[in-house]
């Protein structure tokens, strides 16, 4: 027996969730099940080298391009941005 | 001097997770309703995280952290992408409408999709552990213990690895 997970959609989500589900004729928990489970294969797989590249990024040993080239480029510009706003905080405090 | 700073789900719960939040008496802490859902949500599991939120939401009834009802407007729904969730676009409207200085974030992604609207308005993105930089600058904890800090909050994130470590290691190992 599963877990039960309750999470609460916005209206826009919740509205394509259910037009899927009828063009599918899919059941919206099986769609979610679904989503969820390609999502966390994806992620999980690319986990460990966005943390590698973080961290190089962070000490200097890479560049802004080549996280791009590894990350893509609103990835990279995730991790930059990260990592300026904590060496800021590591910086200046608030 | 006490001054404003708004923190989302991401930093609260960090800032819980190692005990920190009794230690941010010299700022008037805020959050926004939209936080405070998501806190209940989170706190309906059955696991640390979950019950951090339900020390946090205490302290929220407790009057430790303010809560700000925020309308939606068009520029905050604007900003809500897959980036940015509608509490986190609340936050940043929390900022600039009770002119709070600061807004505490440890979600990369939202601090992405923040970034720009934040500078446009002078508020300043920070992440939880400015809380603790702040709290040594001002003589309340020494250097070792900012470190083993920073270093709970790796080990409670399960932030091992990353960007946080590299500074840390450049900011407190000396």
């Amino acid at each position: 027996m599963g877990s039960v997970l309750t999470v609460r959609l916005e209206e826009e989500l919740s509205r394509r969730l259910q037009e899927l589900a009828a063009e599918k004729h899919a059941n919206k928990s099986d769609l979610v099940r679904e989503a969820l489970q390609d999502y966390l294969d994806k992620e999980q797989s690319l986990s460990e080298i966005r943390g590698l590249a973080s961290e190089r990024f962070a000490e200097g040993k890479i560049g802004f391009d080549d996280l791009v080239q590894i990350l893509g480029f609103e990835e990279a510009k995730t991790v930059a941005y990260y990592t300026d706003v904590a060496e800021r905080s590591f910086d200046d405090g608030l | 001097m006490s001054r404003g700073v708004v923190a989302d789900t991401s930093a609260l719960l960090t800032l819980e997770l190692v005990d920190l939040l009794d230690r941010i008496a010299f700022v008037d802490l805020a959050t926004v309703g939209r936080v405070v859902s998501e806190l209940e949500d989170l706190a309906g599991f059955d696991d640390e995280e979950a019950a951090a939120a339900e020390r946090v939401l205490s302290r929220i009834d407790g009057g430790g952290i303010e809560v700000f009802s925020i309308q939606a407007t068009e520029t905050m729904e604007a900003l809500v992408s897959n980036r940015v969730q509608p509490a986190e676009a609340a936050c940043l409207q929390a900022c600039r409408e009770s002119k709070a200085e600061v807004l505490v974030t440890d979600d990369a992604r939202a601090i992405a999709g923040l970034r720009d609207e934040a500078m446009a308005h002078g508020i300043r993105l920070r992440i939880s552990v400015a809380v603790i930089v702040e709290s040594r600058k001002r003589g309340e904890l020494s250097t070792t213990q900012a470190r083993r800090l920073v270093d709970e909050i790796i080990e409670a994130r399960g932030w091992e690895g990353g960007v946080l470590e590299v500074l840390a290691r450049r900011h407190l190992d000396r």
